[in-house]
């Protein structure tokens, strides 16, 4: 059971991370479809980073600004040139299959799975004097710091969504997309913070993802970007929600993992839960809405 | 944009893509002029290398086809992937049973299975975003994720040949093959299965009343349902539609080519699928007006891409990968519109 | 003090995508403490002058000045920031916020500071106090009614300092006692020494609150007068160049029979309540008219009664038939038709040609379908046909509709609804945005139709007009028809009083004192 849970949480920050980045795109009206690339090519790029500086902590930087540099890319694609911003969030997806193999047959000579080392490990540990209180405890033992990382970010976006101008200029670009400009809100500048912040939230969850393992494979994110983009639409633009959701879909991956082991089930078969739990999530969301009347009628 | 523009503008993004590929085979390669050349010329060189050229045309043609006609309903069904994987299992699966069956029968009972099967899987998604309002672009996706994991799940299991050296079915009888139109290579007759339902989504698209219906909605859903249009039928058709030809592409691919069903053999079909239909689209927006003719062309672009690729891999330093790299660089740039269009309008 | 603090000079702008001369060498003069009267019809330019001075669009050619040196503005926040705002006529407001966050979106602080609601409300509060104002800054938006939301924006451009305040078409959705309060507020706000830009269609305000008058016809200056020499009849025709069209309301000398009957419609929308037992019947030849301000429900009457809707309250017969479960096309083989208010983006597809936009309401069946396949040349005749009977202006029926003028594509709308005389026929709005040779050629239209035997239903905000066109009226507020009168009996200010809602002797929000109403 201890395991099941700790399992629910590290999956479960690796899909919020990636949700909070398509949280703030969200909000600002125009949906980042592209979370699952830019997840993995920060998920090749930072330990290939740490280990070429010997230092994680400079793995992670580069990693964090080249996942904004591409956020914005996206955008500067769309506000300039008026580009199809899903077709842009595909394109993006498709560029980071192809770069990462690209890049780690070109430098790394493999192309299975590539094995870096760096000096230090991403291991799970317990929080002092927090871990030892009963019950509540469990909540700060044996995670890795991304996971510990996650609790404080909940916080932090919490009260920057909600308490600060930038949540409330952020929110009135996608409510209304005039009303912010002849309010003189810079609507580009805004939008391209959001979307940087995307890229590097995405950034954060490819770290997340890979430096524990100290490795990367092809196709390591398996869908958990497009995952954490239901998570973003079910949490209702709400990053306590978003939370929620990307715990829900942390269990299931996790419930299929301890099936895999414990069960004589196949595989790959299990390896569907994941996506089909998400499913029935968004079918069960989509269909509330429908009948509570969503939206106001236009 | 007129169509100057739009001829124009694909011109331009092609430049750029190729470009930045060569960009990046200067830096990577050793001997890039070398690599450069091969890049270029080899797909042509000779018959085995063009035939092979033409041979990847075909899924594409079909994938590309399958994309467009959902995104002439204005919609994503990001699931060909899935489906087309899925549905050349259930072909080849059948295929094996028919074993010695008579080739005029069989063959198109094979591909008629396929499609079906493609088109219901699609179907589910429609039927969740017109009864529960499910967004059908994720939702296709994630059956598409399933789908693939199931079929692999057969593949490596159930359906798995312990005698072959990889991952693969048995192999189907030979009778049951695609005739091969300019050996040495793989080019088979398959291509003009992809031409013939090319003719006939023209036919459907510009001249039926389903086809107008569902330009219509893919404009203007709001409008077509003043119009009497019900929306929820023509998105049921189009994904049905856009869902079996996907699922034909994948079982072609094998009764012209592998001979078996082996794992992984279509992997990236739906993407590039996606980006033919994408830049054999009318305007730079998918839901455009289109004349499905454009495929041939964009599914002959992406076939020299991936050929030129890995035959480059032979004969210089190249890795394969450098054809993705064009291909995104593309996929960023289709829908782009380098004309400024006045955003501002005059409203009374 | 009358020195000018803003003069646009020769202004011209051409937008590409609808092909339109909006300015052709345009000018005007704002001064401080005085209110301009910017007068025209639709598409004379007013609107796209304001809002290069704004900031929204760019001129193409000419030049701005404020307090003699020249500027360019090239966003809002440009304009702003020199002092200058503007009240759309479509309000920029975010429902889902309040008041007082609404106007906090004009701020200029930095976004990572927290919002310190209390000290800010201290400030606002001082601000509405000030001007006189009756707002509660908490509230959220969309409990608001118009003419306070109205004020909200008029705040939130004062709370940045602006020194001049233009107000775009503000009193086309007012009550009269509103347009009185407005224009007091305004009258305080010249007094402080603002400049104010009141653009607007309707001569007899402009009169009765401005200062100067600028008249613009098709993009360009064609009369000035000021105060102590305005002539009503000069500034008419130079609006108009030409007759106003009136409509001949002759009656209806066919079968009288009984099309629609309407019992006690209701319907809901997650809690909210948007129609509340609507009774009525619409008969052959007959002319009825729906007035109401925007978003009382006359949409969702249409939509209720023509759409595929059938979760509705009541009972709607159409020919003595229950259509609660009728598909749209089934209406529409009955002979029903519906010209929405929005023509371009609710009425056609753009990109699809004018040949299949004209007939999109006949798809199935002959004659322009066969075995499931479009007789293109069927199509193709019948397009040409209507552009002929219709005067429409193009040169082509296979081009896309969109490239036509907003004008050509409205024809093709009514073309497409008319053509073969439906049985009833719904229409909202049918003159807006039209020029007067539009209007007289949709009233001939309309005319025509009933004398046929067409039973038209028309929702309308023009009061002036309904009383021309309609044999009868209804007034809608708020999904309830709160009056009723047959030609003859049409009062036309108990129309407006019943449309801005004074319809209660005892409406505790309002007192009537004589003449007046007073809070």
């Amino acid at each position: 059971m201890e395991a099941l849970f700790h399992e629910t949480i590290s999956s479960s920050t690796i899909i919020f991370f990636a949700a909070l980045g398509g949280l703030f795109s969200s909000i600002a009206g125009k949906i980042n479809i592209g979370l699952e690339g830019l997840m993995l090519i920060s998920a090749f790029l930072i330990p290939y980073f740490s280990q070429l500086f010997g230092s994680v902590m400079v793995g992670l930087s580069f990693g964090i600004v080249i996942g904004g540099i591409l956020g914005a890319f996206i955008y500067f694609l769309h506000s300039r040139f008026k580009a199809n911003i899903f077709v842009l969030g595909l394109a993006m997806n498709l560029f980071a299959a192809g770069i990462t193999t690209f890049l780690s047959s070109a430098f790394l000579q493999t192309k299975g799975t590539v094995y870096f080392s760096f000096p230090t490990s991403i291991r799970p540990f317990d929080i002092p004097v927090l871990s030892n209180i009963p019950v509540f405890g469990i909540l700060f033992s044996h995670q890795n710091v991304f996971d510990y990382l996650s609790f404080i970010f909940v916080i932090v976006i919490y009260v920057l969504l909600e308490k600060t101008f930038f949540g409330l200029r952020l929110k009135t670009i996608g409510f209304n997309h005039k009303t912010a400009e002849s309010a003189g809100i810079n609507v580009k500048k805004y939008s391209y913070g959001a979307y940087i912040l995307s890229g590097t939230f995405c950034a954060l969850s490819g770290a997340a993802l890979s430096l524990p393992l100290e490795s990367f494979v092809a196709n390591m994110t398996n869908g958990r970007g497009w995952i954490a983009l239901v998570a973003v639409i079910l949490g209702k633009n709400n990053p306590i929600g978003v939370l929620g959701a990307a715990l829900l879909f942390g269990f299931s991956s996790a419930l299929a993992n301890l099936l895999q082991i414990n069960t004589t089930i196949a595989p790959k078969l299990l390896m569907t839960i994941p996506f089909l739990i998400t499913l029935l999530a968004l079918i069960a969301y989509s269909a509330n809405e429908k009948k509570t009347g969503g939206k106001n009628e236009p | 944009m007129r169509r100057r523009e739009l001829l124009a503008q694909r011109l331009i993004i092609l430049a750029i893509s190729f470009t930045a590929g060569l960009v990046v085979i200067w830096l990577t390669s050793s001997s890039p002029v070398q690599a450069i050349h091969s890049f270029l010329t080899v797909p042509f060189s000779n018959r085995y290398f063009f035939g092979n050229l033409l041979t990847l045309m075909i899924p594409f043609i079909f994938t590309g086809l399958a994309a467009s006609i959902s995104f002439q309903a204005n919609e994503f069904n990001l699931g060909i992937e899935g489906q087309c994987y899925f549905s050349a299992l259930v072909g080849t699966w059948l295929a094996l049973q028919l074993g010695e069956v008579n080739r005029m029968l069989a063959i198109p009972l094979i591909i008629f299975v396929s499609a079906v099967t493609g088109g219901s899987f699609a179907l589910i998604s429609a039927f969740l975003k017109s009864k529960y309002a499910v967004n059908e672009l994720i939702s296709s996706l994630l059956i598409g994720y399933s789908l693939i994991h199931v079929t692999d799940f057969f593949l490596e299991g159930p359906m798995l040949d312990l005698q072959a050296g990889l991952i693969a079915t048995k192999t189907i009888d030979n009778g049951l093959m695609l005739s091969k139109i300019l050996p040495p290579s793989n080019f088979n007759s398959g291509f003009f299965w992809g031409i013939a339902f090319l003719i006939i989504f023209y036919f459907i698209l510009r001249k039926s009343v389903f086809g107008l219906k569902m330009t219509i909605y893919g404009q203007n859903s709001r409008f077509s349902e003043y119009m009497g249009i019900k929306g929820s039928k023509v998105v049921h058709k189009a994904f049905f539609l856009s869902g079996a030809v996907a699922g034909m592409g994948g079982i072609i691919d094998i009764l012209g080519v592998h001979t078996k069903m082996i794992r992984g053999f279509s992997f990236g079909y739906g993407w590039t699928g996606i980006a033919v239909a994408l830049i054999a689209s009318n305007q730079n927006t998918p839901n455009a007006r289109n004349n499905p003719i454009w495929i041939i062309p964009a599914a002959f672009l992406f076939a020299f891409l991936e050929s030129a690729a890995s035959t480059s891999a032979i004969f210089s330093d190249l890795t394969p990968e450098i054809s993705k790299i064009i291909q995104a660089s593309i996929f960023f740039l289709v829908t782009v519109s380098f004309w400024k269009k006045s955003g501002d309008h005059q409203t009374t | 003090m009358s020195e000018s603090v803003i003069e646009l000079k020769e202004i011209y702008k051409y937008f590409q995508v609808n092909h339109a001369k909006a300015l052709q060498g345009a000018s005007l003069s704002i001064k401080k403490g005085m209110i301009h009267g910017l007068l025209g019809e639709n598409a004379a330019g007013k609107s796209t002058m304001m809002k290069i001075l704004c900031g929204v669009h760019q001129p193409d050619k000419g030049n701005i000045f404020v307090n003699g040196d020249r500027v360019v503005f090239s966003s809002p926040e440009d304009a702003l920031k020199a002092g200058i705002g503007m009240v759309y006529q479509h309000f920029r407001l975010v429902e889902q916020l309040s008041v007082l966050e609404n106007i906090l979106l004009s701020t200029f602080e930095k976004g990572y500071k927290p919002v310190r609601k209390k000290c800010w409300l201290q400030k606002i509060t001082q601000l509405i106090n000030t001007y006189g104002f009756k707002l509660d800054p908490v509230v959220k938006v969309n409990t608001l009614s118009v003419g306070e939301k109205q004020l909200v924006e008029i705040l939130r451009i004062l709370f940045l300092n602006v020194d001049v305040l233009i107000l775009d078409e503000p009193t086309t959705v007012l009550s009269e006692y509103e347009k009185e309060a407005l224009f007091d507020v305004l009258k305080r706000l010249k007094v402080q020494g603002k400049a104010i830009v009141f653009i607007s269609h309707n001569l007899n305000e402009v009169l009765e609150l401005c200062d100067e008058i600028t008249v613009f016809r098709k993009g360009k200056n064609s009369c000035y007068q000021k105060k102590g020499s305005f002539d009503k009849g000069i500034i008419l025709r130079e609006m108009l160049g030409g007759d106003y069209s009136h409509f001949k309301n002759i009656p209806f000398k066919g079968l009288k029979e009984k099309i629609l009957e309407v019992k006690n419609l209701s319907y809901n929308l997650s809690e909210r309540q948007l129609l509340k037992g609507l009774s009525f019947e619409l008969y052959s030849g007959h002319i009825t008219g729906i007035a109401g301000f925007a978003g009382h429900g006359q949409l969702q009457l249409f939509e209720t009664i023509f759409s595929a809707k059938a979760d509705y309250n009541g009972e709607v017969f159409y020919k003595g038939q229950d259509i609660r479960h009728w598909s749209v096309s089934e209406k529409r083989k009955q002979r029903m038709a519906y010209i929405p208010e929005d023509r371009l983006f609710h009425a056609s597809a753009l990109s699809i040609p004018l040949m299949y936009n004209l007939i999109a309401n006949r798809l199935e069946g002959k004659p322009f379908t066969k075995w499931q396949m479009m007789n293109e040349r069927s199509v193709e005749q019948k397009a040409k046909e209507l552009v002929l009977d219709y005067d429409i202006d193009t040169d082509s029926v296979a081009i896309p509709i969109g490239m036509l003028s907003g004008g050509n594509i409205q024809k093709a709308v009514i073309a497409r609804e008319t053509h073969n005389t439906p049985n009833l026929l719904f229409i909202h709005e049918p003159t807006r945005g039209l020029d007067s040779a539009a209007i007289m050629f949709t009233y001939r239209i309309l005319n025509d139709l009933k004398q046929s035997g067409s039973s038209l239903l028309i929702a309308s905000s023009n009061v002036d007009e309904l009383i021309e066109v309609c044999d009868e009226i209804y007034v809608i507020y708020e999904g309830a028809f709160v009056h009723h009168a047959r030609k003859g009996s049409f009062d036309k200010r108990l129309i407006n009083e019943n449309l801005a809602g004074f319809f209660q002797p005892h409406d505790e929000r309002y007192v009537r004192k004589g003449n007046k109403y007073e809070a």
